[in-house]
Parts: structure tokens; sequence; C-alpha cells
């Protein structure tokens, strides 16, 4: 406080005759003494106005004229108003330090549990959901709206009051009158619309470095209350890295579906789509394969109807020797019941093995055993068709893999959902889905 | 680059490349149901299920 306190030129209260140093531009209006409450024209040659009586300074270590940092810019405190707020029995208390700045004007400094906040007068043109306290009162949702880039979401409304008034002030502050306050929140910032007669005053708020702005300031950190646990403008830290893992995760998912595309294109079709009638079987079909422990894929379909059909499934290796035997259930049923259609099972089947070595393999097929299932129209199996591909991928792995980085993606915007909700849930808006 | 963001990086790698190995090489895919009747023709540990 050098600078600023050699320009500053002191008055004497008419009432108390108290020394007050003139503080503020041009744009102050009235200067009330700290001593004895007297609000004093600074227009009008600081003649005496009224006086507030019974005035209980707040609990701030903030003084009138002192200066500090603010944004990287000079302020210093011209005026102190002591705030609070009563609803359903709690009462809320703040004081608010009026700013002033010879390059950037009037702000305020907000000392709540500790906290500092920084405010703004703003003028923006906000839709008039911003000002509809009876909408708000009555929606069923929580209200919000999108301006200056941001999505605003209510955060909480009340009456706040005046309960003391120290120092320079730009307009005459009145003790008592209740003032209908709505505050919108967006991460990081508060827009407060204060709704007063025809008035309507909006402020923008961030939160401040607390231990910057206390040493700016020229105060001990560590003899000023409060400060501890979160305030409802604390930046949202969780997910912050959520940018660069939803881009590596979201680079790996499209590496993985591009993967897929190149594994589905390798399979090469060893046996082309046969069809014959059921009373062929049994029937050998060759395969001739030519990878080296490659999967192979037998697809067997059929066109029963509330029918079952056994394949047995013998195969033999290039060197004619048995590889390996299984048998096939082929199954559809289909109804209607309770006005509604159903069906079960699948007229296909996949057999899925691993070759030993190229060379032509040999397949025995044959009927097994066969039945129906009355549930509606029935058709036994009159035909069998079958191909088969080498080279086939096990996919599942991929599609793990997806799942892995889907979830990678969404942890961070989850969790900092789940922050930014925890913050509203702050406010006062009741409603389930919250 | 920060160890928070190695370890995104390393662990979306190691997903990407054992996920496409795995499907590469079929494991797992091998139908449970098919029986070998051939001793001995599991070479790579992963022939055909239920050797006789």
């Amino acid at each position: 406080m050098t600078g600023a306190t050699d320009r500053l030129q002191k008055i004497q209260c008419p009432s108390c005759g108290a020394g007050l140093d003139v503080l503020g531009g041009g744009r102050v209006k009235v200067q009330i003494c700290g001593y004895c409450g007297t609000e004093l024209d600074a227009v009008a040659g600081y003649k005496a106005l009224r006086q507030f009586n019974d005035l209980k300074r707040p609990d701030t270590p903030f003084r009138l004229g002192m200066e500090g940092e603010i944004a990287g810019v000079r302020q210093q405190i011209i005026g102190i108003m002591g705030q609070v707020e009563v609803w359903e029995g709690q009462t809320w208390r703040w004081v608010d330090h009026l700013l002033y700045s010879e390059t950037h004007g009037y702000s305020w400094l907000t000392l709540e549990d500790g906290h500092l906040v920084w405010s703004r007068r703003v003028r923006w043109a906000l839709p008039m959901v911003a000002y509809d306290l009876h909408g708000i009162e009555h929606g069923e949702h929580r209200p919000g709206f999108r301006a200056l880039g941001r999505d605003w979401t209510y955060f909480e409304s009340g009456v706040q009051k005046t309960d003391f008034v120290e120092g320079a002030f730009t307009w005459e502050p009145k003790m008592g009158d209740g003032v209908q306050v709505i505050r919108w929140l967006t991460p990081g910032e508060m827009l407060s619309v204060e709704l007063s007669g025809t008035e309507q005053e909006t402020t923008l708020s961030v939160l401040l470095d607390r231990l910057a702005v206390l040493k700016s300031f020229g105060l001990d950190p560590a003899e000023v209350r409060g400060g501890w646990g979160q305030h409802v403008l604390t930046p949202i830290t969780v997910g912050k890295e959520m940018g660069y893992t939803a881009t590596v995760a979201g680079g790996f998912l499209a590496a993985t579906l591009a993967l897929m595309l190149l594994l589905a294109a390798r399979g090469e079709e060893v046996l082309a789509a046969q069809t014959f009638p059921i009373t062929a079987l049994p029937k050998v079909i060759e395969m001739p394969l030519t990878g080296q422990g490659e999967l192979v894929s037998v697809e067997f379909a059929s066109d029963m109807a509330n029918a079952w059909t056994e394949l047995e499934v013998d195969v033999d290796g290039p060197d004619g020797e048995p590889l390996f035997e299984t048998s096939r259930l082929i199954e559809y049923y289909s109804g209607y019941e309770g006005g509604e259609s159903w069906s079960e099972g699948d007229r296909r089947d996949v057999l899925v093995f691993r070759a030993e070595g190229p060379g032509i393999y040999r397949m025995n097929l044959a009927m097994g055993e066969t039945g129906v299932e009355a549930y509606g129209a029935v058709q036994e199996a009159t035909k069998i068709s079958v191909q088969a591909q080498e080279g086939v991928a096990a996919f599942r792995w991929l599609w793990v893999a997806t799942a892995i980085f889907l979830i990678v993606m969404s942890v961070g915007p989850i969790r900092h959902w789940m922050a930014w909700h925890g913050r509203l849930k702050q406010g006062d808006w009741t409603d389930d889905e919250d | 680059m920060t160890l928070f963001r190695a370890i995104v990086l390393a662990g979306c790698g190691a997903t990407f490349t054992g996920a496409g190995w795995l499907s590469y090489a079929g494991v797992g895919a091998e139908d449970q149901t098919v029986q070998s009747v051939r001793q001995g023709s599991l070479g790579n540990g992963s022939g055909n299920a239920d050797v006789k």
C-alpha cells in the first residue's frame, strides 16, 4: 500500500469528526463513515445524508484502502458490505468488498467461508429464462440456458440483504432491503442475476487463488479462517486429461475396427456354398486348405421349421487319417402366442476347427437324429447348405479391446459429469433426477 | 509426457497389440465340441480339443 496511499485525500466526517480516506474513482456517489455509519454525499461536498445505526462489522481481514493484485490488475478496496441470506431457518453470511482499479473500473472481492471470489458486472443479453423466477419455482426440471458460448445451469436463488456498509460506493446502499438473486452455474463460473424492482443486474464470478490474493493484499493466509473444502466454483480437475485419454483411446478404437476389417477380408473361401437334398446324405465334401495351422470355419444351414436336425461330422486330414468327429444340432422353432410372434434357435450353425497344414481335407456328413415340435407349421429339413472359409480370426478379442477403449474414452466424461452434478447438488434445486 | 499419459498410451497399445495377436492367431475360437481322434495332434498347443 504505497503508491495509492500517497495519493489519498482525506476528509473529516461531519458527524463524528473521524478522518476518512477518499477512495474510488469519479463514479463514487456516497461515502459511509466506518466509525459512526453516516452516509456522506460524495458529489455534494460530503454533506451528511443519513446515518446507519448499530452496524456490526463483519469478520473480514480486508480493510479500506488495501491494495492487491487480482487477475494481473492492481485493485484497491474502497467499500465493504456485509451480506446475509436467510432461507428455511438457515443463515448464510459473506462479505463483499468493492474494488476499484484506475484502468479496469469497479468489481467485487467476496469473502465466503474463507474462499475468495471475484465478481464483475457484465452486460450480457441473456434469454428470458435467466430472469424467470416464477418459471424456476414451478418448473419440473432444472432450468438452464446457453449464453456466451457456455451452458448455464440453475444453481440457487434467494433474497440477500445488506447488514453492514462502510466506505465508498457508486450507488446508495440500502440496509435491510432484500434483493432477489438468481444464480446460474457453469464449470468454474457463476452468473448472478439480481432482480431489484425494474432493474436487473448481472455479475460474473470466478474463484480466486486464495493464498496468492491474500499475500498480494499483504495478509497472512494462516490468520484468515476457512478456505478449506471445495467451493462450488473450484475448478473441476477430475477428468482434466479426458481430452488426451479420449484421443488416444479413440485412435486405438479406430485402429481396432480397421484391423477387424482387415482380418475379415483375410478369410479365404475354400468351399463355395453348395446346397443338396438331405436325402443325399451321407456325403463326402472336399476342402482344399492351403494355410499352416489356420482356423477353418464351416457353416451349415437348413430349411426346417419347428424341427431339429442333427448332423454327424467327421473330418479326415490330408493324410487320410481321421482328424476329429463332432455333431451339429440345427434347430429352429417359431409360433404365435399371447398376441406376439416368437422364434427360437437358428437355421444355421458354424463349426470352427484348426487345420494341421495344407492339403485336401475330407468332411463326411451324415444325418443324425431328427425331430419336430408342433408349435406351429412344421417342416422337417429337406436340404442342407455347406460353405467353408480358412484363415478366419477370433474376433472376440478385438471386441473386448473395443469395449475397453470405449470404457477408457468414457471414464473421464463420466467422472467429470459426476463431479459437476456434485457441485449442482450444493444448490437449492431438488429433483429426483439430480 | 506425464506418467499418466504414458500409462494410458502404453495400456492402449498393449491392449491393441494383444487383442490383435490373439484375434489373428484365432486363439480360443475353436469349437469346444470338436473331438480330435488323432493322438498328439496338438503340436502348437492350440489344436482341437479333447484328445481321445
